[in-house]
C-alpha cells in the first residue's frame, strides 16, 4: 500500500468518520490524509473532508474520507452526509465510557441513512492514553465482533494504527466490489462510476462517483 | 473546546486554576456568573467558556452549541465578557433565532432559502448544485452558524459582521450568494468541478479573490436580496417543509431583520427610558468609523468600556443607530446606481409601512386582548360579587335561624322562669321584679317578628 499520484486512481471510495463530538474523529482524518495532528484542533462545524489515495495491489483506490461534528443536534443535517458512503469508521474515545456506551445509538444512525452493505469499523481511539483507560479492549473487540463489525484501536497523536484502519477499510470495500464485480454481469448490485477499474489511468474524466456497494 | 455540554465542563479542569475568579464570582456576579461593569476577568480563554456556560443557564433549554464558541470569540475580542455574552443572547435571540436550537431546522430552513435565492443570483452554480445533488447544509451550515467567522479573512468578517449587525441576517444570505457565484458562477467553473467532491472541495477553498474585503463588500451591496424577498422565501419554503416534513419541531421567535428592527421592537415593548438606554456599542467592531456603524443592541448595561481593553480603535456607541443612519450596504453611491438606490429606497419605504401595518396589527390585537380580559375579568368580579352576596344570604339565614333557635331557647327558658317566678312571686309577692325580664321581652318580641319573615 502506498501513495499514489492525485491525479490517477481507479476507484472511489467515500468513507464517513462518525461517533460523539470530541472522540478525535478530526485527528484521525488529518492523521491520515496529512500526517498532522493537532492538540487544540478546533471543533467540527457542519462537515469537512480530505482525501487520500492509496494502493490496493494495481488499483489506486481514492478514499474520500468524510468528517462531521459529533453534536448531536447536528445529526438531523447528516442524512445527507451519509449518501453514497461505502465505509465507515465508527469511532469513540476509550478514556471516555460515555462516548462508547452511545455506540450502539450511532450504528442505529448508520444503518438509517446508508447502504445496508457498508463496512464499519469499531475505533477506540487515543490509546497513548492508556492510563486513563475506561473501555476494556476485549470489551469492545467483543461488542464489534457481536455486531459484524471491524475492530481496532488506534492514536492519532502517535499514529499507532491510524493507516492500519483506513486500510482495513478499504481493502474491505474492495474486496466487496471485485467480489461483486466478478459475480456480476453488471445486475444492479453494482452501480461503479466512471472511475472503472478497467480505466487507464491519467486519462478519461475524473470524476467522483462513489460507488455503491 | 470540544463538544457537548458534558465537555464543555470538562474544560473548566484544562484552564488552570480559576479560584480568583470563582472566589469573586461567590461574592457579587449575576445569576449568569459576571461581575457586572466591563472588566476583563483574565484570559479569554476563560471568559470564552464563561460566557458558553452562561447562554446555556440563560437558556437551559437551549444548551450549548458548538457554533456559538466562535461567534462568542470574535465577540469576546471586542468587548468584555458580560458585554459579549448579552451580545450573543442578542445574536442567538434576535438575528439568528432558532439557529443554535435542537434540530437545527432554522439552519436547514435557511439553507433551502439561500438555494431558492441562488437560482436568481447564480442560474449557473444553482444548477450545477443541484445535479450534483449537494444538499446546502453541506457547505452552508458553518458559513451561516458562526457568520462566515470561520471562513472569510478578518478584515472582511469585521465588515460582514458590521453590516450584519445593521440589518441583519440578509447579509449572511448576500455573502453566501456572493461566495458561490465567484465559486461555481461560470461554465469554465463549473466545468473543473466535474464530480460532487470536486464540487464539495471548490466550497471548502474558496478563490482568495472573492472573500477580499474591498470587493466582497462592493459584491454584497450591489446584490438585491432584501428583508421583503428573504420573508416571502422564508414564507414559501417553510410551507414546502410542512407540505413534505410535516410540522417544524422549533418554534423560534420571529427574526429581527438588523438593529434598528430590534430596536423599534425594544421601543414597541418598553418606553424609552431616556438617553441611559443606549445600545451596547461594538466599537471595537467598527474597523472604519466613517464608513459603518456597527453596533448590537443589548437589554443590559450601557456599553462603558475598560481602558484596558484588548480591542483598539475608536469608540462608537451605537447610541446613533437611527432610521436615518446610512447603511453600510446601501451608503456607497458611487457602487450603487442611482435607480438601484430609489429603488431600495421605495423598497424600505415599503418595508417600513408593512412593519408599521403589522405593528399597528399588533397593536389592535393587543388591544383587542386587554378588552377582553378587561371584560373577563368584570364578569368574574360580577360573578364572585354575585357569590358574594348568595353567601352572605345563606350567612344572614343561618344567623336568624340560630337566633330564632336561641330566642325560641330563650323564650322556652324564660317561660320556665316565668313560671318559676310567678311560683317565687307568689311566694315572694312585694319582691322587686327580676331584672333581666325588661330586656327578655323585646327580644322575644323580635324573634316573634323575625318570623314572619
Amino acid at each position: 500500500m502506498g501513495n499514489g499520484s492525485e491525479e490517477d486512481y481507479n476507484f472511489v471510495f467515500k468513507v464517513v468518520l462518525i461517533g460523539e463530538s470530541g472522540v478525535g474523529k478530526t485527528n484521525l482524518l488529518s492523521r491520515f490524509t496529512r500526517n498532522e495532528f493537532s492538540h487544540d484542533s478546533r471543533t467540527t462545524i457542519g462537515v469537512e473532508f480530505s482525501t487520500r489515495t492509496v494502493m490496493l495491489g494495481t488499483a489506486a483506490v481514492k478514499a474520500q474520507i468524510w468528517d462531521t461534528a459529533g453534536l448531536e443536534r447536528y445529526r438531523a443535517i447528516t442524512s445527507a452526509y451519509y449518501r453514497g458512503a461505502v465505509g465507515a469508521l465508527l469511532v469513540f474515545d476509550l478514556t471516555k465510557h460515555q462516548t462508547y456506551a452511545v455506540v450502539e445509538r450511532w450504528l442505529k444512525e448508520l444503518y438509517d441513512h446508508a447502504e445496508a452493505t457498508i463496512v464499519v469499523m469499531l475505533v477506540g481511539n487515543k490509546s497513548d492514553l492508556s492510563q486513563a483507560r475506561e473501555v476494556p479492549t476485549e470489551e469492545a473487540r467483543m461488542f464489534a465482533e457481536n455486531n459484524g463489525l471491524l475492530f481496532l484501536e488506534t492514536s492519532a497523536l502517535d499514529s499507532t494504527n491510524v493507516e492500519l484502519a483506513f486500510e482495513t477499510v478499504l481493502k474491505e470495500i474492495f474486496a466487496k466490489v471485485s467480489k461483486q464485480r466478478q459475480n456480476s454481469t453488471r445486475t444492479n448490485a453494482i452501480t461503479l462510476g466512471s472511475g472503472q477499474a478497467g480505466q487507464e489511468p491519467g486519462t478519461g474524466e475524473k470524476r467522483a462517483c462513489c460507488i455503491s456497494l | 473546546m470540544s463538544g457537548t455540554l458534558e465537555s464543555l465542563a470538562d474544560d473548566v479542569s484544562s484552564m488552570g486554576s480559576d479560584s480568583e475568579i470563582n472566589g469573586l464570582a461567590l461574592r457579587k456576579t449575576d445569576k449568569y456568573g459576571f461581575l457586572g461593569g466591563s472588566q476583563y476577568s483574565g484570559s479569554l480563554q476563560q471568559d470564552l467558556y464563561r460566557i458558553l456556560k452562561a447562554y446555556t443557564i440563560y437558556r437551559p433549554d437551549e444548551g450549548y452549541c458548538q457554533a456559538q464558541a466562535p461567534v462568542a470569540a470574535v465577540l469576546l475580542m471586542h468587548m468584555p465578557a458580560e458585554q459579549a455574552f448579552w451580545c450573543l443572547v442578542q445574536i442567538c435571540d434576535k438575528y439568528l433565532p432558532g439557529y443554535y436550537s435542537a434540530g437545527l431546522e432554522a439552519i436547514q430552513l435557511d439553507g433551502e432559502i439561500f438555494f431558492a435565492l441562488l437560482r436568481r443570483a447564480s442560474p449557473l452554480a444553482h444548477r450545477h448544485l443541484r445535479r450534483q445533488r449537494i444538499d446546502p447544509v453541506l457547505y452552508m451550515t458553518e458559513w451561516f452558524m458562526c457568520i462566515f467567522a470561520r471562513t472569510l479573512p478578518w478584515a472582511s468578517v469585521l465588515r460582514v459582521w458590521d453590516m450584519f449587525f445593521c440589518e441583519g441576517v440578509k447579509i449572511i444570505f448576500r455573502v453566501a450568494l456572493v461566495l458561490l457565484r465567484h465559486t461555481l458562477g461560470s461554465v469554465e467553473k463549473v466545468r473543473s468541478c466535474q464530480g460532487m467532491y470536486e464540487t464539495m472541495e471548490q466550497l471548502r477553498n474558496l478563490p482568495q479573490q472573492c472573500m477580499q474585503e474591498d470587493f466582497l463588500v462592493h459584491e454584497v451591496t450591489n446584490l438585491p436580496v432584501t428583508e421583503a424577498l428573504i420573508e416571502r422565501e422564508n414564507a414559501a419554503q417553510l410551507k414546502k417543509w410542512r407540505e413534505t416534513r410535516g410540522e417544524l419541531q422549533y418554534r423560534p421567535s420571529r427574526r429581527l431583520h438588523g438593529s434598528r428592527a430590534i430596536h423599534e421592537e425594544r421601543r414597541r415593548q418598553q418606553p424609552p427610558l431616556g438617553p441611559s438606554s443606549s445600545l451596547l456599542s461594538l466599537s471595537g467592531l467598527k474597523s472604519r468609523g466613517s464608513r459603518a456603524a456597527g453596533g448590537a443592541p443589548s437589554p443590559p448595561p450601557p456599553a462603558r468600556r475598560a481602558s484596558a481593553g484588548p480591542a483598539p480603535g475608536p469608540v462608537v456607541t451605537a447610541e446613533g443607530l437611527h432610521p436615518s443612519l446610512p447603511s453600510p450596504t446601501g451608503s456607497s453611491t458611487t457602487l450603487a446606481p442611482s435607480k438601484e438606490t430609489r429603488r431600495q429606497e421605495k423598497e424600505r419605504q415599503k418595508q417600513e409601512k408593512e412593519r408599521e401595518k403589522e405593528r399597528q396589527k399588533q397593536e389592535k390585537e393587543r388591544e383587542k386582548q386587554e378588552k377582553e380580559r378587561q371584560k373577563w375579568e368584570k364578569e368574574q368580579e360580577r360573578e364572585q360579587q354575585k357569590q358574594e352576596k348568595e353567601r352572605q344570604k345563606q350567612e344572614k339565614e343561618q344567623q336568624k335561624q340560630k337566633e330564632q333557635q336561641k330566642q325560641e331557647k330563650e323564650r322556652q327558658k324564660q317561660e320556665k322562669k316565668g313560671q318559676g317566678r310567678k311560683l317565687s312571686l307568689r311566694r315572694k309577692a312585694d319582691g322587686p321584679p327580676a331584672p333581666q325580664d325588661g330586656g327578655d321581652r323585646p327580644s322575644a318580641a323580635e324573634a316573634r317578628q323575625d318570623a314572619y319573615f
